[in-house]
């Protein structure tokens, strides 16, 4: 029976203490946030004035947490809407000396969270003094963390020697990811990984997500590598450089892609409609036609959408409804003419 | 009258055993939820989605949203949806044969006009009668169908979505503007392995809501509202994201999910012959998971995402319950071939039983428990012992749980703002074994009866509007 009690009072000193914590917890919590937007309020002139003019840096709260803080916030909302760039880069260098500090210290002794935070401020802010310790840091995470992509992030959007290496050498199996870091690069480091590419899998994939990319951009210096890439052995490789076309609107020869429509594989001839609508070559508007009664839907729907983006799309289209040689060809003509029209 | 007194203490043993065990299964889910939460629990949560806001790569999704006799709030929460922070997505309002003015609504407020469009019928619907597109927003579309019910609207919705990926909302759900963003995130960094993804759903009773924006946050008056508050932390923060860990979550909330829309083709849709689609639709992907044997998963996030209006008075509650309960009753029938089945994995091994011995069954065994301990005091049956005993594990059971629950919320999003807020939570989270428990204990003993006997019915729910433009609507 005593030992019943005993249970009942541990849970109520567990609550009560659970309890308490939670307020204690709360209540500073509450008055923290309330000094930092008192002292946000307060510094967010002077910082303003000091990034027009060439006075001293506002003095901050001495507390450090409070200090980094406020400067983030300050630095986030003003860097989001100043777009001069003097003002920019003198805010963006006072960042650098009161962030770097306390962003070394965080990344070696920092929660996981805190960490995050860090790289996420430091890729916001271009932190140039702390691609270096990014470089470091990357090395003590796995590939599939997320702090390792975060820190790879950090090191393309600051142009760190370690970020290309990385991609050429370790190259990421994700294309997506490929392609978060090939956003950060400068152009002119496109160029250079292009040409450093060869004929392992691995850059295969980083080939593919370059082509994209470059095609998503509209990057011309990289259009004869597209292009080129038409005749490469690797199919993936060849329908990215295909969909890369579609983005760029225009071929240097497009002959080369003429080809496809006689492919064994349904996505390369479905990519030549697409080619076929978004280089606009009504030129082709035969070979279009015969796919309209390809044995795949995707192709098929692919060429009736290139049909129809034709100057005399709908004819084609009426014509094709009645006297397309393939049942299915007639179907696809048929629910395009009849695909969202208003009545 | 010994042998009264030996059942009633030999029952009062199993119900305290049971207890116990099930008291242990939250505890063990709450240490798995603990350290993802406490790891992320200072992260800033808007940074990690700054690069899909603009990226190509971000899946686009078809937002459904089925109506019915929604008149009220179908165009606040369209304009919600249309604020939401997302590159590429449609919004399909699904009108599923209304009595009231939702379609005229939609058509007015967004300046809709009627189309014919080509509709891939992946399942066969109650009969699509129009398709309208917003000429102001061409990603708004309010499709007009005969009444089939909620699976069958979504089940239509999905005929007509154009994108590989749906979201399945609530008509009265408001959103967080970046919800589609966190719920896809795991989708799009899995590169698709994720195939379906759900986050936590938020009671908005007592909060501001303005322009479908949830101004402020604050507790409301009614006390069953602020347990239910409770309830869905205890839900969402210790069961759905310790059991998705396991990855063996089986249920992802009827009010916001997002689902690959392939996999949901091949599992065959929404079924519409159960109350419960949203979970069983989860079921039934597992299960066509676990058969392909593929390595793909269902994933929860623990970010609020979605706020939703939650029963204020009991007869809406009790209704509400009964009706999830025996759509529980139904899912975990319907699927009876996966409990216990290896084959299954974890979701035969360890989700069905939890959820049938846990969340279906327990609400018998409580009962028993109150029958026993009001008996054993009336009569005097059972020695003294064995009742402060009972009643120490009830309190156990109920109120801690709450209790930790509360504290992982402000240990992660602390969106109650003030100290007051935080200690009526907690105070009301100690009663609950005291009141709320045992009324919702007999609301899902009434489900459990529904589902045997078959009973079809809806409820009703008293709806008073949560939006404050809404409400002046009405």
């Amino acid at each position: 029976m005593v030992w019943a009690w005993w249970l009942l009072g541990i849970l109520v000193v567990l609550q009560a203490v659970m309890l308490c914590y939670l307020i204690l917890s709360k209540s500073r919590q509450i008055r923290y946030e309330k000094r930092k937007e008192e002292s946000f309020q307060k510094l967010l002139p002077a910082v303003l004035t000091f990034s027009e003019s060439e006075g001293d840096a506002p003095e901050l709260p001495k507390e450090k947490k409070l200090r980094r803080e406020i400067v983030e916030e300050l630095l986030d909302r003003i860097t989001a809407v100043t777009l001069e760039s003097e003002a920019r880069n003198r805010l963006l260098g006072y960042a650098g000396t009161e962030l770097a500090p306390a962003y070394e210290q965080i990344l070696n002794k920092g929660t996981w969270a805190e960490r995050m935070n860090a790289l996420y401020y430091i890729e916001d802010f271009r932190l140039e003094q702390a691609a270096d310790m990014a470089a470091v840091h990357i090395k003590e995470h796995e590939p599939k963390e997320e702090e390792y992509r975060q820190t790879a992030r950090v090191l393309a959007v600051l142009d760190h020697p370690e970020a290309a290496r990385l991609l050429v050498e370790d190259t990421p199996s994700s294309e997506r990811f490929i392609k978060e870091m090939l956003r950060r690069l400068p152009a002119e480091r496109l160029l250079e990984l292009v040409e450093q590419l060869d004929e392992t899998p691995e850059h295969d994939r980083l080939r593919q997500a370059l082509y994209v990319y470059a095609g998503e951009q509209g990057i011309l210096s990289l259009l004869p590598y597209v292009e080129a890439a038409l005749i490469r052995e690797n199919k993936e490789t060849r329908l990215r450089a295909m969909r890369a076309l579609c983005y760029f609107g225009h071929m240097q020869d497009p002959d080369r892609a003429a080809s496809f429509f006689q492919s064994v594989h349904w996505e390369e001839r479905m990519y030549a409609c697409k080619l076929t609508r978004a280089l606009s070559r009504e030129s082709w508007r035969q070979e279009v036609m015969e796919r309209l009664g390809d044995e795949s839907w995707w192709v098929r729907s692919a060429a009736a959408e290139a049909l129809r983006s034709f100057s005399d799309g709908e004819i084609l289209l009426e014509f094709a409804r009645s006297s397309h040689p393939d049942r299915y060809g007639r179907d696809m003509a048929d629910a395009w003419l009849s695909m969202e029209v208003e009545v | 009258m010994d042998w009264i007194s030996l059942i009633l203490t030999i029952t009062a043993f199993i119900v305290i055993a049971y207890m116990v065990i099930v008291g242990g299964v939250y505890v063990v889910l709450f240490l798995i939820s603990v350290p993802k939460i406490y790891r992320e629990r200072r992260l800033d949560r808007s940074e990690p989605i700054e690069e899909l806001k603009t990226s190509g790569d971000t899946y686009p999704v078809s937002v459904l949203v089925p109506a019915y006799n929604e008149e009220l709030g179908v165009v606040s929460t369209v304009r919600s949806l249309l604020a939401l922070e997302y590159p590429e997505y449609e919004v399909i309002v699904i009108n599923d044969g209304s009595k009231d003015e939702t379609s005229l609504r939609m058509i007015e407020a967004f300046s809709m006009r009627r189309v014919n469009t080509a509709v891939r019928r992946h399942f066969d619907t109650a009969e699509l009668k129009a398709v309208y597109r917003s000429s102001t927003f061409p990603n708004v579309v309010l499709l007009e169908k005969e009444n089939g019910g909620k699976a069958d609207a979504l089940n239509a919705g999905i005929n007509v979505s154009r994108y590989p990926y749906f979201a399945a909302i609530d008509g009265d759900s408001i959103l967080e503007r970046d919800a589609l963003l966190k719920t896809m995130k795991p989708i799009i960094e899995s590169n698709g392995s994720v195939t379906a993804a759900g986050g936590t759903v938020r009671i908005a009773n007592g909060s501001t809501i303005r322009q479908s924006v949830v101004e402020r946050i604050a507790l409301p008056r009614q006390p069953i509202a602020v347990m239910q508050i409770i309830e869905y932390f205890r839900a969402f923060l210790i069961g759905r994201l310790g059991l998705s860990r396991l990855n063996v979550l089986l249920i992802i909330s009827g009010a916001f999910g997002v689902f690959e829309k392939e996999r949901v083709i091949q599992a065959g849709g929404y079924e519409t012959k159960t109350v419960g689609e949203d979970m069983e639709l989860v079921v039934r992907l597992h299960r066509l998971l676990q058969e392909e044997k593929s390595s793909q998963r269902i994933e929860y996030i623990q970010d609020p995402v979605c706020w939703t209006e939650a029963p204020s008075d009991m007869k809406s509650l009790r209704s509400q319950r009964r009706r999830w309960q025996r759509g529980l009753a139904e899912t975990l029938w319907r699927h009876r071939t996966m409990m216990l089945n290896p084959k299954y994995k974890g979701v035969g091994m360890f989700s069905m039983p939890y959820f049938l011995l846990v969340e279906l069954f327990s609400a018998v065994v409580e009962l028993i428990g109150y029958a026993v301990l009001i008996l054993g005091l009336a009569f005097g049956f059972l020695n003294t012992p064995v009742t402060v005993l009972m009643m120490v594990v009830t309190i156990f059971y109920g109120s801690l749980l709450s209790a930790l629950a509360v504290l992982l919320e402000e240990w992660t999003y602390h969106k109650y703002p003030t100290v007051r807020s935080v200690v009526i939570l907690y105070l009301w989270a100690l009663t609950e074994t005291f009141w709320y428990r045992p009324v919702m204990v007999w609301c899902r003993v009434r489900g459990l009866l529904d589902a045997f006997k078959k009973k079809h019915s809806w409820g009703h729910m008293q709806r008073r509007g949560i939006s404050s433009d809404q409400s002046k609507g009405a």
